[in-house]
């Protein structure tokens, strides 16, 4: 009995295994191979009314595009992750595709496409009234304060709106998500905590002089000599600096460019949203050849455990935010930038960052950030304009140990990610950060309108910019034993 | 003298040799493709003018382009590469393109009339493609004070193979040796897609530009 019962068994799995070498395996199909992939990596851009230019939720939106998203992601083109992983830390928000992944796409693009069964579609992924933070909706939204119309052409200035805090104490936002209404015409934008520059007062959302003269594009009133101090003002980048509970970075909330727009804090740090600030939201429009509307948003989702920690953005090469007598380090092309002195009042002044020459291909600019006490690092940010090339973050260890934390080879203006670290690192003080910012002035960039002309350190996009955005807490903060600014 | 013609020749080589270079470094070099924004010799300031486009500065010459196009009555999808030719037209009130390209249905050309009225900031091209079907684009040309010059252009609907086309082209002329085609289609009356986004990189001597 037993021998018949092993012969049957291997009959059936003989003819089993027959049967399948005799089979092509069953090509992939979109309902339920290549639909998981887009859901899982593809579909926070590309969905309707998103920075991407074409949704694929659909396999009616997807089909058409079929080898096109073959060619891409076998190129590892899409989806966009501009940092060097193997010179590189990893990153939790890093966005790659599995070889597997890869080679299911390819298949299904090379069977033709097919639909497969509606029943195996998945369930789609849930992103509410269009955010993209995964963690439901937000705790409270700021709206843009007014609903701003941009020209059709020429150039647009910086411009700053203002909304009131809606409560009475201090707030901790652990997530933030800073959301255009039109993705086309914001270059990009700010949110900052500040107090009203001098002599000012807002009026539906725009600073106005106490006269009530519209300040949106006028210069703001010079402070008399004789007029009281009051440290709690120091203008437009107003941040009460070195009273320990707001220290320097931490009144910038984020930003958002295209590829960036929404930053997670860890349970216990966070970006305070001071009762007694205002919301200053900094706009820059690109004009893009049709007239058209903005009103952003700015979504909060407060913190789940209390907070210790202040989140601070520096760049590489400020000083250090507890180094009361610490100096901006910057070298370019190699020589130090060096501080001025006012022949009038004697005050230093930090030193200019020359212009970058016309033609230059490979110009370097370096910024240098001595840690003089612990902290603890979390993220990342390059923002440069159309001339930037590449940006790279170097920690130097106190026993001289280099380790590159960030390398962005070929940095993409359309594409400036926050670097997000997968693990928190320490830094020890005697540690120094460097920021390595290189740019092309040169008709080998392919964005470069004018490789003829000097390029001014700017807000436009044809100036340019260095902001190797470093995103950290200091060790020695914690807020629970400090007083709140509401007791101030 | 013997040997004398065989010195004689070697000093005429030496010299030949010796002036060749002089000749061609008296060459004038040829001269770097510049943008269209003047150098002010200072920021730009709102109210800056921006330069009226010169076409003749900016098109004239040989083109690479690729683009990745979905399906659609104009087409398969996938990749479609050429070069697209400008040139001047016989009466010099238009200029001529001739573009040769290979797409997923094979090769095909397609010959255009450019009028371009710089004070009106107006294009207009006329294309007949080999596909089988005729466009008709008009446009209008804005700038910026970085010297981005922006195109954008419009057909009315046209007839490919029983199908009722549109197509939206906006084309960003970002840098003096490349432009990006952004475009969008719409079928059958409905709402307007994505029909790719296009590079195209002039060929310029001793210039290379990433692709």
């Amino acid at each position: 009995m037993r021998t018949t019962l092993c012969v049957l068994a291997a009959t059936f799995m003989m003819s089993g295994g027959a049967a399948r070498a005799g089979q092509e395996p069953a090509p992939p199909t979109f309902a339920k191979d290549v639909a998981p992939i887009l859901y899982e990596n593809c579909v926070t851009c590309h969905r309707p009314d998103n920075i991407a230019p074409m949704s694929l939720f659909e396999y009616s939106d997807a089909r058409p595009w079929a080898r096109s998203i073959k060619d891409m992601v076998v190129a590892r083109v899409m989806p966009p992750w501009p940092a060097d992983p193997k010179n590189s830390l990893k990153f939790r928000n890093e966005r790659y595709l599995a070889q597997a992944d890869i080679d299911t796409i390819a298949a299904w693009v090379d069977a033709g496409a097919p639909k497969g069964n509606e029943a195996d579609m998945p369930s789609r992924p849930d992103f509410p009234d269009g955010w993209t933070y995964e963690g439901g909706e937000p705790d409270y939204v700021f709206d843009l304060p007014v609903e701003y119309a941009i020209a059709a052409e020429g150039e647009e200035d910086y411009i700053d709106f203002y909304s009131a805090m809606p409560w009475d104490e201090d707030r901790f936002a652990e997530v933030l998500e800073l959301r255009p209404s039109d993705f086309r015409v914001v270059h990009h934008s700010g949110v900052y905590t500040v107090d009203l520059p001098w002599g000012t007062q807002v009026i539906d959302g725009v600073l106005h002089d106490l006269d009530g003269n519209s300040l949106l594009r006028a210069p703001l009133p010079t402070k008399p000599a004789d007029a009281e101090t009051d440290d709690t003002e120091t203008g437009r980048v107003a941040q009460r600096v070195f009273n320990e509970v707001n220290l320097p970075g931490a009144n910038k909330l984020l930003s958002y460019v295209p590829g960036r727009g929404v930053e997670r804090h860890r349970p216990g740090t966070g970006k305070r949203l001071a009762a007694d600030k205002w919301i200053r939201w900094t706009m820059h429009y690109n004009p893009i050849g049709v007239e058209a509307t903005e009103r952003s948003k700015l979504g909060i989702w407060f913190n789940t455990k209390p907070v210790t920690h202040e989140v601070l953005t520096r760049q590489a090469g400020n000083a250090f935010p507890t180094d009361r007598f610490g100096n901006d380090i910057y070298l370019v092309q190699g020589e130090e930038v060096k501080p001025t002195t006012d022949p009038d009042t004697g005050r230093v002044r930090r030193g200019l960052i020359p212009n970058i020459p016309p033609y230059e291909d490979d110009w370097k600019i370096t910024g240098i950030t001595p840690v003089t006490e612990p902290i603890t690092l979390y993220g990342l940010s390059p923002h440069m304009h159309l001339r930037g090339k590449s940006l790279r973050w170097v920690v130097t260890y106190p026993d001289g140990r280099e380790e590159t934390l960030l390398d962005v080879p070929k940095f993409d203006f359309n594409w400036q990610i926050h670097y997000e670290l997968d693990e928190p690192l320490h830094l020890p003080a005697g540690s120094k950060i460097t920021g390595i910012g290189v740019y092309d002035n040169s008709l080998g960039n392919r964005w470069n309108p004018g490789p003829h002309l000097e390029v001014y350190w700017g807000q436009q996009s044809w100036d340019e910019m260095y902001q190797a955005f470093t995103v950290y807490t200091v060790d020695s903060q914690d807020l629970t034993k400090l007083p709140s600014t509401n007791d101030e | 003298m013997p040997g004398q013609p065989w010195r004689v020749a070697i000093w005429l080589l030496m010299l030949g040799a010796s002036l060749v270079p002089g000749f061609a470094a008296a060459q004038p070099e040829p001269q770097r493709p510049e943008g269209q924004i003047p150098d002010r010799g200072r920021p730009t300031e709102r109210g800056d003018d921006i330069p009226l486009f010169d076409y003749d500065a900016y098109f004239p010459g040989t083109w690479e382009f690729e683009w990745r196009v979905p399906e659609s009555p104009l087409g398969s999808g996938g990749l479609i590469e050429g070069t697209e030719v400008f040139a001047p037209g016989d009466s010099g009130r238009y200029y001529t393109s001739r573009i040769e390209a290979r797409g997923p249905d094979g090769e095909f050309t397609a010959d255009s009339r450019i009028i371009y009225l710089a004070e009106q900031k107006a294009f207009a091209r006329y294309e007949v493609d080999s596909r089988g079907f005729e466009l008709f684009k008009a446009g209008r040309i804005g700038g910026d004070l970085g010297g981005f010059y922006t195109v954008h252009y419009e057909t009315p609907p046209f007839d490919v193979d029983g199908r009722r086309v549109q197509l939206r082209m906006t084309t960003r002329l970002v840098s003096p040796v490349n432009y990006r085609v952004e475009s969008r289609i719409a079928i059958d009356g409905g709402p307007f897609t994505n029909y790719g986004n296009a590079w195209w990189t002039k060929h310029v001597p001793g210039v290379t530009t990433p692709r």
